[in-house]
């Protein structure tokens, strides 16, 4: 059996729905118009190819509240591709071995 | 401090030592090379990890508050909460199992940054255990029918769908360490638990229970974390070509086991414990599994020489029929569960037929049959009607029934000078391969040949308070509900397919 050969290079993530998700999803409309993104009435998934980033400082500022990464995380239930967790940004890779992991 | 996340996890790193008052060496000896540097994608550190943990507590906690306080319960698909009472434990004895596995995990690995992730990840098992331990509270306490509920504990231990679990997660604290993690987080909880606790709470939703919802998607949220320990994992075990075959061979053994386990109780769980069903399970095992998984984890580490499991296809096709032949396994025996069933009707084979072409072939008939058996002033039922009891596979617990009964792959064979039944080709080549580990399991109808069904009720304990009424019953309404006298009427004697 084979898999979809489309979705090879992408990479994915799922928020649970929510003021701090509808804040991140208007932040990936502005800044990632090329993402596909589906709501699925609990969570939203949304799916990039080549990778996904999230800068919490532009999202907060949608939000109207800080939000961190900590507080990006809870509302994260589920990513798939190579996920780097760093100084106010997550993001999401389509390689198998991101930067972080070269050395 | 730092205020930079980044420069505060390196510096915390520089904090580390080696023991000098305690033999340090992983108490569990691994075949596996593991390198002693590796990473943690997510860079967890305690602190962070507090305060994140709570927070989501605290909106999940929010959350049952609210469900209490609008009764939200008395509106939730009967049909869900009833499957829930075997699934959720079954749940439960998952996140303890892990938190044991953590702790071998934990000695086996040397790389601080995984250590650290590993050490979350056990706390996050403990706090899974605890936030279904309230979800089951509220359960036991607000729905309309609690039997069952105080009985699922136990009684995983006990019955034939409980020990499917008891088999599967055993797992992620037995054999080799590192094996454990191939298991528990680089095939379960990624490959598995997206459809588990995903987008099973969009059906969840649809049966109203917003509880739930919470509950599962709040605890996906560690997973992913826990994902990442694998890949962290994985690719420090990549750095050592001697661990490839190694890697491969666990890979396919327990992609194989969790697919027959985790597809047959969740798709069950997903599609007969409700009414409105969202999507058709093997769609969502296309996408999260094949797509997600597979494609673009797995495939993707071709270039390591991981090779994608060789029964994918096999895997794929019984998708489309374990999980309805479970349905219909565990309603033949219903007298034995701590739930109600019930029995699908012309909606569902509709639904069923219209998702599944040909289902209304396989499995229309028994269900129509299974209604008219649903009143006890009938005197009985449809375990009298099937030529017997179906053996349980030696290793993942399933009947050997499967995918469906008329295309079943059961096979029954000698080793070790002992007959053991398996499920499927994929099965018996983990017995073959591992004896030790599975060759020894007691299967549940051996320890009740030659019983009347009315005495094994009672064994397990299947009763409610009035000592004469059964827990299970074959359907969500009944005008009268069958007592363990209409049972013992029945005069239906447990017999041991493996026996003789």
């Amino acid at each position: 059996m084979s898999t979809t050969n489309t979705k090879v290079g992408r990479v994915g993530i799922s928020l649970i729905t929510g003021s701090d998700t509808e804040a991140a999803v208007e932040h990936v409309q502005e800044t990632q118009p090329d993402a596909t993104i589906s709501f699925r009435d609990v969570f939203y998934k949304i799916e990039c190819d080549g990778g996904l980033s999230f800068d919490m400082a532009a999202i907060s500022e949608i939000a109207g509240r800080d939000i961190d990464t900590d507080i990006f995380l809870v509302n994260m239930s589920t990513y798939y591709g190579r996920i780097v967790v760093g100084d106010g940004r997550i993001d999401l890779h389509s390689e198998i071995k991101p930067e972080r992991f070269q050395d | 401090m730092p205020s930079s996340l980044v420069q505060l996890h390196e510096k915390t790193k520089s904090y580390d030592w080696d023991y000098t008052f305690a033999d340090q060496s992983p108490k569990y000896e691994t075949k596996y090379k593991m390198p002693k540097k590796g990473k943690d994608p997510f860079r967890v550190l305690i602190r962070d990890y507090v305060k994140m943990e709570a927070e989501k507590d605290d909106r999940t906690h929010s959350i049952i508050d609210g469900a209490i306080r609008a009764n939200e319960i008395s509106g939730i698909e009967p049909r869900f909460v009833e499957c829930l009472k075997l699934t959720l434990p079954d749940l439960t004895n998952a996140e303890f199992q892990a938190v044991a596995g953590c702790g071998m995990i934990i000695s086996a690995v040397q790389s601080q940054e995984l250590r650290q992730g590993y050490a979350a990840q056990m706390l996050d098992e403990v706090r899974h255990t605890q936030l279904e331990m309230s979800l089951r509270n509220y359960y036991v306490k607000h729905w309309q029918d609690p039997y069952g509920w105080d009985r699922s504990q136990p009684a995983i231990y006990k019955h034939p769908g409980g020990l499917v679990s008891i088999g599967e997660f055993q797992h992620f604290n037995t054999g080799d360490p590192l094996d454990c993690i191939i298991a528990l987080n680089v095939v379960l909880e990624t490959a598995f638990t997206n459809i588990l606790l995903v987008a099973s709470p969009q059906a969840a939703m649809m049966a109203g229970d917003n509880a739930f919802v919470s509950t599962m998607l709040s605890i996906q949220s560690d997973e992913a974390r826990h994902m990442a320990n694998g890949y962290g994992s994985l690719m420090q075990l990549l750095a050592e070509e001697d661990n490839l075959p190694h890697l491969n061979q666990s890979l396919e053994r327990h992609f194989w086991h969790s697919h027959k386990t985790l597809d047959a109780l969740v798709g069950w769980q997903s599609e007969y414990g409700t009414k409105n069903r969202p999507w058709s399970y093997k769609s969502q095992w296309e996408e999260w599994v094949v797509d997600d998984f597979v494609g673009n984890y797995i495939d993707r580490l071709s270039e390591f020489g991981v090779q994608a499991p060789s029964r994918l296809g096999v895997a794929a096709d019984d998708v489309t029929w374990a999980h309805h032949t479970l349905g219909q396994v565990l309603s033949a025996v219903w007298p034995l569960n701590f739930w109600r069933s019930d029995a699908m009707v012309a909606p569902d084979f509709e639904w069923f037929e219209n998702h599944y072409p040909g289902w209304s072939a396989a499995y229309q008939g028994y269900w129509e049959g299974y209604k008219a058996l649903a009143d006890p002033a009938g005197g009985h039922i449809m375990l009298q009607e099937l030529p017997g009891l179906p053996p349980i596979c030696q290793v993942c617990q399933l009947p050997c029934t499967m995918p469906r009964l008329d295309i079943n792959e059961a096979r029954i064979f000698e080793l070790n000078g002992r007959n053991y039944a398996c499920c499927s080709e994929g099965c018996e080549w983990i017995l073959r391969t591992w004896p030790e580990a599975y060759g020894h399991r007691r299967q549940v109808w051996e320890k009740y040949h030659g019983w009347d069904l009315a005495d094994m009720i009672l064994d397990l304990g299947l009763l409610r308070r009035d000592g004469r009424t059964l827990i299970g019953q074959p359907l969500i309404e009944m005008e009268r509900m069958w007592t363990i006298d209409d049972i013992r009427a029945l005069g239906y004697e447990i017999k041991d397919p493996m026996h003789g």
